[in-house]
């Protein structure tokens, strides 16, 4: 009888363990799971000047856009917050081909400015521009040079 | 002798008061609060005292429990190691307030010209002549520091976008170890009448730095949190329109002592408000405050754009980059 009972139990053990191990998947409805493809672009954006001190350079603006003209418009789909104090800036965007547009500006007072190559004197800036293609989970560099 | 014993129980009887007060009227103590900052010719110092209310419950209905009601001397002093080299006397001036939990009656703060210098020791004296009580205290102002980022405001434009934040840069402030992050926005205010120029400060971060930065402080800022601190403080006046004009940025560094008081008030336990103090024979603060500004920063046209349309911001009724209102 013992052992009859003994048999009985293992059996519902054996059963409840078969059966409740189905795991409930639980889904939040507020949560977008969809997948956004996303790749990224960094920029080392660095200063090298051949005529100038690189201390009495400054950046002024990064951006990015969808199409060339864009740039010229101010119509960027995403822009830096630059500094003096960090060369490299990233970007997150979806995969497909973009412009960036680079600037520099000169703070040197005098004509030391339009001396060094820039296009007068003191706050006369240089812009540069390239175009570059995002990648899904890829990351794509960019080093503007300027003339 | 037998009626003697039974006058003298009967007097025991009657004179064996049982009822006593369980708050006793003990003196007040005083309550000090004053912030020297130097961007101010005017200093003020908010005095007031400690109240004893009907069984704890209620807070006064009139400002004469809180207000000391008879002479008062107030004196600030700048110090040059044991000895005073200035010495400022303070007087009551009435301020109204706007409504609130206390009573709005009047209130009484002091005030006097007085010129505060970066990085040096005051001395707050208080006299009290009717209960002889003279409460001190010490401070010693931030020194100059600069606001190395956001930099340039004719050259750069500030991307208030969360795809990138603005960051602030800013050197270490001597005596200073509680920084606010702020910036302040500058617009037009465009209705039937005329169009004036107006500014909104947006506070946004507070940051205890006490150790050495080396060469600066970085703290980025939550561009969202601008345009909801922003959507929040403006007042929504569908009868006109707003105009972006500029942006300022700013760091006002604090005193250790408005610090301590920062972080007691910010962990929100009610019953640690009240410990820190630096006032002897008093409570409250006495510290100081100092500023670096860099002012005059447009911005880029999406932030424009997210002024006008954006979610927090939209019934404010700023014009976009093209000085439109699409949904007029």
């Amino acid at each position: 009888m013992k052992t009859f009972l003994n048999r009985v139990l293992l059996i519902v053990l054996i059963l409840l363990a078969t059966f409740s191990c189905e795991p409930e998947v639980i889904t939040n409805p507020d949560i977008d799971n969809t997948y956004i493809p996303t790749g990224i672009l960094e920029v080392n954006f660095e200063i090298k000047h051949i005529w100038m001190p690189t201390d009495r350079i400054v950046r002024v603006g990064l951006h990015v856009a969808e199409e060339a003209q864009l740039l010229y418009q101010g119509n960027y789909i995403q822009s830096a917050n630059v500094t003096d104090n960090m060369p490299f800036y990233s970007f997150h965007l979806p995969p497909g081909s973009y412009y960036y547009e680079a600037i520099i500006a000169c703070i040197c007072s005098g004509d030391s400015c339009s001396a060094g190559g820039f296009p007068g004197n003191q706050f006369a800036q240089k812009h540069t521009m390239g175009k570059f293609i995002i990648y899904d989970k890829e990351k794509t560099l960019v080093t503007p040079t300027f003339q | 002798m037998k009626n003697t014993i039974l006058i003298g129980f009967i007097f025991l009887l009657i004179g064996c008061e049982s009822d006593f007060d369980l708050i006793h009227d003990g003196d007040p103590i005083p309550i000090v609060y004053c912030l020297l900052d130097p961007g101010e010719e005017i200093q003020t110092i908010r005095l007031t005292k400690t109240f004893v209310s009907d069984q704890g419950r209620g807070l006064p209905d009139s400002v004469e429990l809180i207000y000391y009601q008879t002479q008062v001397n107030l004196a600030i002093e700048k110090m040059d190691g044991d000895q005073a080299i200035e010495h400022t006397e303070f007087n009551a001036v009435t301020v109204q307030k706007e409504p609130g939990l206390f009573s709005d009656e009047y209130h009484i703060v002091y005030q006097s010209s007085m010129k505060v210098t970066g990085n040096s020791t005051y001395r707050l004296i208080i006299y009290i002549p009717e209960e002889d009580k003279l409460i001190y205290s010490y401070t010693k102002t931030p020194g100059d520091f600069s606001l190395v980022d956001p930099a340039y405001p004719k050259l750069r434009s500030i991307h208030l976008m969360p795809d990138h934040n603005p960051v602030f840069h800013w050197t270490q402030a001597e005596n200073a170890i509680i920084y606010q992050l702020c910036l302040q926005l500058n617009y037009y205010e465009i209705d039937s009448i005329g169009t004036s120029l107006r500014s909104e400060v947006v506070s946004l971060n507070t940051v205890i730095k006490n150790d050495n930065p080396g060469n600066y402080y970085v703290y980025d800022i939550n561009s969202t949190q601008f345009y909801i601190t922003l959507g929040n403080s403006m007042k929504e006046d569908l009868n006109l329109f707003r105009a972006f004009h500029s942006l300022d940025a700013f760091v006002v560094a604090g005193g250790s002592e408005l610090a301590i008081h920062y972080q007691t008030q910010h962990e929100g336990d009610p019953f640690r408000i009240m410990d820190f103090t630096n006032i002897q024979n008093g409570i409250g603060v006495f510290s100081s405050i100092s500023y670096s500004y860099t002012r005059g920063f447009k911005v880029t046209n999406q932030t424009v754009d997210s002024l006008a349309y954006g979610q927090f911001t939209k019934q404010l009724n700023f014009l976009d980059r093209d000085g439109n209102r699409k949904d007029q």
